[in-house]
């Protein structure tokens, strides 16, 4: 009992229309029960092919429910994604602007980008070794376009992944010789370290969930290009940000990166 | 009941294994400097016993943790030879309540460490050896639950611990970065770094060092400082296989 094209369509448009005007809506699972995981991903599709036709441009991907406590506590068995446009991206130690943001938080993450395309199916986490050119540090911001971040997995699929903006580290490091699960990741709220973690949080390892992304993408014939930047999926967890607050991220080898808070958030 | 007859009730708890009321309910006036007598006491006793005191081991390092209770300091407490796990033993759930571990970073001096007035500086200077280790937690409080006054009496719950054998100070540099991941029957239940532990797990030990020097103590040559820990406590059952694996060496045991 999937939605029909006009309210997927309609399902879209509310979405948009709450990320411009900062107003989230109510869960799409309430409004439209019978609202299916497929169907979220059409209805990602449809903003991001608006998107596209606005002249923005895709640079990658980011991976979500990557731990297996994310994954727990949305009852699903495997990892989401969302697209990333140019609009999301922001400078390193730059500013963030809360007002046109509605609920955000961050989260620190280990970010690809490729040097060569890579197509599913059956692409394996060596061959996306093999893919990529470099590996840096990174934040994700995240802001649910539904209120009070009341999400079900399906939610959160149509709604880009929560996505909302990324910031990438300029250190640009080659995988060789890196052991992804060790590195250790801090995560500082105002100079205070609030989360850890290590990039064994990420599936085992981050390339898992490239693997995963480069499959799941092949199942609508679509593949990762050269070029593309992918985020791998939350380490340690998440930071709700507030007015004013300054937010650094360091990730062993990687470098750090950095943001702060300015104007205040939609009440 | 004075704060004798407490650190009486407490140490049988642990050694019968039957939690007991938060200390604070029974007596609401009990204050901070009670609980360092009481915890005080409890060694003593312990010492009386024939238990050799191994180290020490901190709490209250998190930021996090020290905001929600708004006490700025690290706590302190003994940690009792006979408690020592050896690498990859066994944990005996017949002297545990209700345990928990957490992974730590253990620093080891090669000399005495006295304050007040430590720097980091001095205590950079005084590491023999900077190992991977992980620290059993039980309290002996019913539900795991209590206030401050509470866990300090029962000696911050300290339990056991385990110490690794790579010493780490060759990348001390690297040390706050280093990845750590937990492990319960396989699956990954935490990661961390210890850049968790105050931003730096050796202020943890600069802590220690000025902390004491307020009783005119010191951190003596060889003795063990379990600096906090680096994750959120990880509960464990009988037949549970704990792993906690450091970029150099992996801790683990079996609870039976």
């Amino acid at each position: 009992m999937a939605l029909s094209q006009p309210q997927l369509l309609e399902i879209a448009d509310k979405l948009d229309k709450a990320e411009a005007t900062c107003q989230p809506i109510p869960p799409l699972v309430e409004t439209y029960p019978a609202l299916e995981e497929k169907d979220a991903y059409q209805i990602q599709w449809m903003v991001a092919s608006r998107a596209l036709r606005a002249q923005r441009h895709l640079l990658g991907y980011k991976i979500g429910l990557t731990s297996l406590e994310a994954q727990k506590h949305f009852r699903v068995f495997e990892p989401d994604y969302g697209h990333l446009f140019d609009s999301m991206s922001i400078n390193e130690d730059s500013e963030i602007d809360l007002s046109q943001l509605i609920q955000p938080k961050i989260e620190g993450e280990i970010a690809f980008v490729l040097g060569k395309d890579l197509r599913g199916p059956g692409i394996t986490p060596a061959q996306v070794m093999r893919a990529i050119d470099y590996v840096t540090t990174s934040f994700e911001i995240i802001d649910s376009r539904i209120q009070n971040w009341k999400i079900t997995a399906r939610d959160t699929i149509a709604d880009n992944g929560s996505s909302s903006r990324f910031v990438l580290s300029g250190m640009k490091r080659r995988l060789e010789g890196l052991s992804l699960p060790h590195l250790g990741m801090a995560l500082y709220k105002n100079n205070d370290v609030v989360v850890t973690g290590s990039g064994a949080a990420v599936m085992g390892n981050p390339l898992n969930a490239v693997a995963f992304l480069a499959n799941t993408l092949a199942k609508h014939d679509r593949g990762l290009l050269e070029g593309q930047v992918i985020l791998s999926g939350s380490i340690g967890g998440m930071v709700t940000m507030q007015a004013g607050d300054h937010f650094s991220v360091e990730i062993q080898k990687l470098g750090r990166v950095s943001v702060r808070c300015k104007g205040k958030l939609n009440e | 009941m004075n704060n004798q007859a407490i650190a009486e009730l407490l140490r049988n708890a642990m050694l019968n294994r039957t939690p007991v009321t938060q200390i604070s309910k029974i007596r609401p006036e009990f204050s901070l400097s009670d609980a360092n007598e009481v915890q005080e006491i409890g060694f003593n006793l312990a010492q009386a016993q024939g238990e050799k005191l191994a180290g020490y081991k901190m709490g209250l390092t998190s930021k996090a943790k020290q905001r929600d209770v708004n006490v700025f300091e690290p706590i302190r407490g003994y940690m009792l030879a006979s408690t020592e796990i050896p690498k990859n033993g066994i944990v005996k759930m017949n002297s545990r309540i209700h345990p928990r571990v957490e992974p730590e970073v253990a620093v080891v001096l090669k000399e005495e460490l006295r304050g007040p007035g430590v720097t980091l500086r001095d205590v950079v200077r005084s590491i023999e050896g900077i190992y991977p280790a992980l620290e059993i937690v039980d309290s002996r409080y019913e539900g795991f639950i209590f206030k401050l006054e509470d866990v300090i009496a029962d000696n911050t719950s300290a339990a056991g611990f385990m110490v690794g054998r790579v010493n780490l100070l060759p990348q001390i540099d690297e040390l706050n970065l280093m990845g750590i991941t937990v492990r319960k029957n396989g699956a990954i239940v935490e990661t961390g770094a210890p850049a968790a532990v105050l931003g730096d797990p050796l202020l943890s030990v600069m802590s220690l060092a000025n902390s004491l020097a307020e009783e005119a103590k010191s951190i003596p040559a060889g003795l063990v400082v379990l600096t906090g820990g680096i994750t959120q406590s990880v509960s464990f059952v009988k037949g549970d296989k704990i792993e906690v694996e450091w970029p150099q060496e992996i801790l683990s045991f079996i609870a039976e």
